[in-house]
């Protein structure tokens, strides 16, 4: 199930007695800009379409989701993938959260501690000393890191 | 329900992801990655180094590895001998990937002597080595070392240093506790040390098998398999210097105890091997074939698998190889099933170059050596142009977090 906390809704109301009767029915989403919501409606869609195409076979599902996922990062900005977290997440989409966690990761791979700060909204916490003592010791994890 | 918008907290939290989903974000990044990231905040540091932050990162680093061909698989120990001979012949690791086409070299810690080492095996990313008192006159020394963190640690000298005359070490993973145990089993009859990285020591473990007196075969390496390590020994009825394997001593890593397991009937060969091939336990007799010509030119190769762990009618001969005009030697099996192989060619045959990886400069190339990658249902062979002097090559190693401290319990 893709949309869990959709469904959850579902199963909500249909506990409470309510006939939803009309097939469009608004569903609150305060959380979800309309935005990333639009690319994970397309998301999804695209991964059904593409494994109802390839019924048993697995191995081609993998391939051509990967070279739509590939086609998707070229078009959507590093900012973005924030937000589209932040949606799935919510919705409680758990393939499209895992590819666009692991396109952060690629994405700050090979980054230095103050763009990765800079990115997650984050300040330096530690005591006076801690930071450098640590840099210190992994000196060598700092090899080849990309310049800001 | 009020679909009441809030944009303003929205626009705050634009950028803040909640700390688990930065953890699923944080736990594909490979380790170097995370080392350096330790530094971004205290929360960073303490999650980054948190066991079970720890262990989700191993798994998935282990389930890539069937997608990803370029993850680091193998530990490989070589020893290069320069052409001067003002040069030492030096001992090097390098760590390579699964098609054994990229690799690196580790750089090993300064006050670590990699001369005279050996490697013992390796779990979760950790590897044992430990100086041969043959080859060392100065201790037994036994190291744990970390090489994707950069981390080693020497372990406290155990009872048993400076008085016998061999024994053999295994390194094992101790599921349970998440924990790491090395053993010393030496002598026979046979005795067993066993030291717990959580505990930082030593301590003997009795092995008591009925009334007959076990030796385990000197010199030997176990194998860390299915939880156990697995030493070839024997029932001793005094006298024999160098007796033949006829049974298999496991050691269960979570309960400590001694079990024995019967090796596969039939005619073994010279020298007996045990690995893991696809999954099971198997059994490997290397040696010049029988009522062959006094020549010995062709080397000949048996292999059981075990199909019901420890069941001893399961073992199930499955592979008779045998290869002309060579010399071969045995270093382990890939997780595909493929052998790992010292190949010497015996005659001036000269089919080819060979080619050699430049490791290092002014190696000395040869014709007639080359490591191979034997498949033995097709017999198809893939030369891996490894440098001749290869001492050891470790097929379970994978990159890991995983810290010299002392292990810590999981929990949840």
């Amino acid at each position: 199930m893709k949309f869990c906390a959709v469904k959850q809704y579902f199963d909500d109301e249909n506990n409470n007695n309510i006939t939803s009767g009309a097939s469009t029915t608004m569903i609150p989403l305060p959380n979800v800009e309309s935005h990333p919501l639009a690319i994970l409606i397309t998301y999804c869609k695209k991964h059904l379409k593409i494994k109802a195409n390839n019924a048993d076979n697995k191995k081609e599902t993998e391939k051509e989701m990967e070279q739509y996922e590939q086609e998707l990062l070229k078009k959507v900005m590093p900012q973005e993938l924030t937000e589209l977290i932040l949606a799935a997440n919510y919705l409680n989409f758990k393939e499209a959260l895992d590819f666009f966690c692991r396109a952060v990761a690629s994405a700050i791979q090979n980054k230095s501690i103050e763009f990765v700060r800079k990115f997650f909204g984050l300040e330096s916490d530690f005591e006076l000393g801690e930071e450098e003592k640590l840099r210190e010791e992994f000196a060598w994890s700092f090899e080849g890191v990309d310049e800001d | 329900m009020e679909p009441g918008p809030q944009p303003l907290i929205l626009r705050q939290w634009k950028n803040h992801l909640p700390h688990d989903v930065v953890l699923n974000i944080l736990v594909t990044l490979p380790v170097k990655s995370l080392i350096r990231f330790k530094c971004v905040s205290k929360l960073w540091d303490s999650s980054i180094t948190s066991p079970n932050f720890i262990s989700t990162h191993l798994n998935i680093v282990n389930n890539n590895n069937n997608n990803d061909d370029n993850d680091h698989a193998y530990l490989i120990q070589t020893c290069i001998e320069y052409n001067s001979p003002k040069i030492p012949i030096t001992y090097k690791v390098f760590c390579c990937d699964r098609t054994f086409d990229s690799l690196f070299e580790f750089s090993v810690p300064s006050d670590f002597d990699l001369n005279m080492s050996l490697l013992i095996g390796s779990c979760n990313g950790l590897v044992c080595l430990t100086q041969h008192r043959r080859l060392s006159a100065t201790s037994d020394a036994i190291y744990l070392w970390n090489p994707s963190i950069r981390k080693f640690k020497r372990l406290p000298d155990s009872c048993s240093n400076g008085k016998d005359f061999w024994f053999s070490t295994g390194f094992g993973y101790q599921s349970k506790t998440n924990d790491y145990k090395v053993v010393k089993l030496r002598g026979t009859p046979v005795v067993a040390e066993v030291y717990t990285l959580s505990s930082d020591s030593w301590r003997k473990v009795e092995i008591s098998f009925r009334s007959k007196v076990v030796g385990a075969i000197p010199y030997s390496f176990p194998l860390f398999f299915s939880g156990a390590l697995h030493w070839f020994a024997y029932y001793s009825e005094g006298g024999r210097k160098f007796p033949d394997p006829t049974m298999i001593l496991s050691f269960d890593v979570n309960n400590e105890k001694f079990r024995e397991m019967a090796i596969p009937d039939g005619d073994k060969l010279i020298k007996q091997d045990l690995f893991a091939f696809k999954g099971n336990l198997a059994f490997s007799s290397c040696g010049y074939p029988e009522n062959d010509d006094d020549l010995q030119s062709d080397s000949q190769c048996f292999i059981w698998v075990m199909r019901d762990y420890g069941v001893h009618e399961s073992w199930d001969k499955i592979f008779s190889i045998r290869l002309e005009n060579v010399d071969i030697s045995f270093y382990g099996c890939t997780e595909h099933g493929e052998l790992l192989l010292y190949k010497k060619v015996k005659e001036e045959s000269k089919d080819g170059e060979i080619k050699i990886h430049d490791w290092n400069e002014s190696t000395i190339l040869s014709n007639d050596i080359a490591i191979v990658l034997l498949d033995p249902e097709t017999l198809h062979e893939k030369d891996l142009g490894i440098l001749r002097y290869v001492t050891d090559i470790l097929t379970t190693f994978k990159e890991s977090l995983v810290s010299l401290d002392g292990a810590t319990e999981l929990y949840g």
